[in-house]
């Protein structure tokens, strides 16, 4: 195990992460009720909750992809977001990945799974946020909308109960998008961020721009000793020492904790951490392969 | 040497091409939707391009109630944006993009 020699800066967003993730939670939240849904946000959180500040931009990517309308704004707002920082925004300031955090905190068992299974979210992206739209309209019981587990929670769950309140009717959801919705917060038990590593359109597009970003990790293998402690302190499921700037990356930074991972510019000198000292990636994959729960 | 220029250039020619769709959406990303426009004066006994389809009379014959005329608005991408936040707009036969709605716009995206 290496010891940590952090830039302070890093340490202390890390050690502040859950503050600022419920800080951006308030900017996301409308607490002016502006309701600026002229913009995209950067993060996913439906638009159709009654405290929404901006638009979500999932949601407008696919709706645009309904109307056969290429999306400027939102696509553009996503490229410099992600040529910026990468997929950080995911670690710091998405309302969906701090819930999933929050109820991660829960100490049920969580179970790891194979880091390949996130490219199911390009299949989400390719399939239910852009084709199923493009060919057969927004109205289709596949339009990424209708199954999306944030719409389930944030729009339909608040609305369909203040109109129970105000008429005595309690409209219910379709069962696909509850049935995702239940699959999803029941996952969060026992993963961390089920649905930001295994299925999220959002995430799976910044994590494509996370060896391409200003912002880069920085694996140094020579500094590490195989000890197996990046991959521990990843609760995502990413192999840090194989690669750190991997597309599955939410850029938390929790394996900065250890000296060998560094956050650095991409102007900068160094690596971007693409190769691996020998005594790296793979006596970590061993280790991680005796021990598929973690406490 | 050349692979580090090449790494650091990615970003900042990212970060290019993200600004300039931006600005591209903002400044020309315009497109004309088909909406019904809540017509406060009668209907006119003679519009170009055919007066009875343009108009619509909702409620029964002989009943008063709103008038909508079908009108073609021009609307930037951020109203486009503001649209689809309430499911106010799909595509309709021909490729042409519709309103979902007539009058007030929806609070709500029914999805
Ligand atoms: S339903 Fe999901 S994808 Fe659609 S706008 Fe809401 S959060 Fe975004
Ligand atoms: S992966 Fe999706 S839900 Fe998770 S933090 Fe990123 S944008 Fe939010
Ligand atoms: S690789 Fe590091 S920064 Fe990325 S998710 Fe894992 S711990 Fe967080």
């Amino acid at each position: 195990m290496t010891t940590s020699s952090r830039s302070g800066v890093v340490a202390r967003l890390v050690r502040w992460r859950g503050w600022i993730q419920a800080a951006f939670l308030l900017v996301w939240l409308d607490p002016l009720l502006l309701r600026l849904h002229t913009v995209c946000s950067p993060v996913f959180h439906c638009y159709s909750c009654p405290l929404a500040t901006f638009a979500c931009p999932i949601g407008v990517l696919a709706n645009f992809s309904a109307i056969h309308v290429f999306p400027f704004l939102a696509v553009g707002l996503l490229v410099v977001i992600g040529a910026l920082v990468g997929s950080l925004l995911c670690g710091y300031a998405c309302p969906f990945g701090f819930l999933q955090d929050l109820v991660g905190k829960i100490p049920t068992p969580k179970v790891h799974l194979p880091g390949w299974l996130g490219y199911t979210r390009y299949a989400v992206l390719g399939g239910l946020v852009l084709a199923v739209p493009f060919f057969w309209g927004e109205g289709h019981p596949l339009f990424f909308c209708r199954v999306c587990p944030a719409g389930a929670l944030e729009g339909w769950l608040p609305n369909a109960t203040k109109a129970a309140i105000d008429s005595g009717v309690f409209v219910w959801a379709n069962p696909l998008k509850l049935g995702v919705l239940v699959f999803v917060v029941v996952a969060m038990f026992v993963k961390w961020r089920p649905w930001c590593t295994l299925l999220c359109p959002l995430g799976g597009i910044f994590g494509l721009f996370n060896r391409g970003s200003l912002l880069v990790l920085r694996y140094d293998g020579h500094a590490c000793s195989g000890c197996g402690q990046c991959s521990r302190l990843c609760k995502y499921d990413v192999l840090p020492g194989g690669n750190v700037n991997n597309t599955q990356c939410i850029r938390c930074l929790e394996c900065t904790k250890c000296e060998a991972i560094r956050v650095g510019c991409a102007l900068g000198r160094g690596s971007n951490g693409e190769q691996c000292g020998p005594a790296g990636a793979i006596r970590q994959r061993r280790e991680r392969k005796g021990s598929r729960l973690y406490p | 040497m050349a692979g580090r220029v090449l790494r650091a250039s990615i970003p900042i020619v990212l970060l290019v091409a993200g600004a300039a769709s931006i600005a591209a959406g903002v400044k020309f990303n315009t497109h004309e939707v088909l909406a019904q426009i809540e017509q406060k004066q009668s209907a006119p006994k003679d519009l170009p391009g055919g007066p009875s389809a343009m108009w619509m009379q909702r409620g029964t014959a002989g009943q008063q109630g709103p008038q909508y005329i079908a009108t073609w608005l021009k609307e930037t991408e951020p109203q486009l944006i503001q649209e689809v936040t309430v499911g106010g707009l799909r595509l309709a036969e021909g490729g042409k993009i519709e309103r979902t709605y007539s009058g007030d716009t929806p609070s709500l995206c029914p999805t």
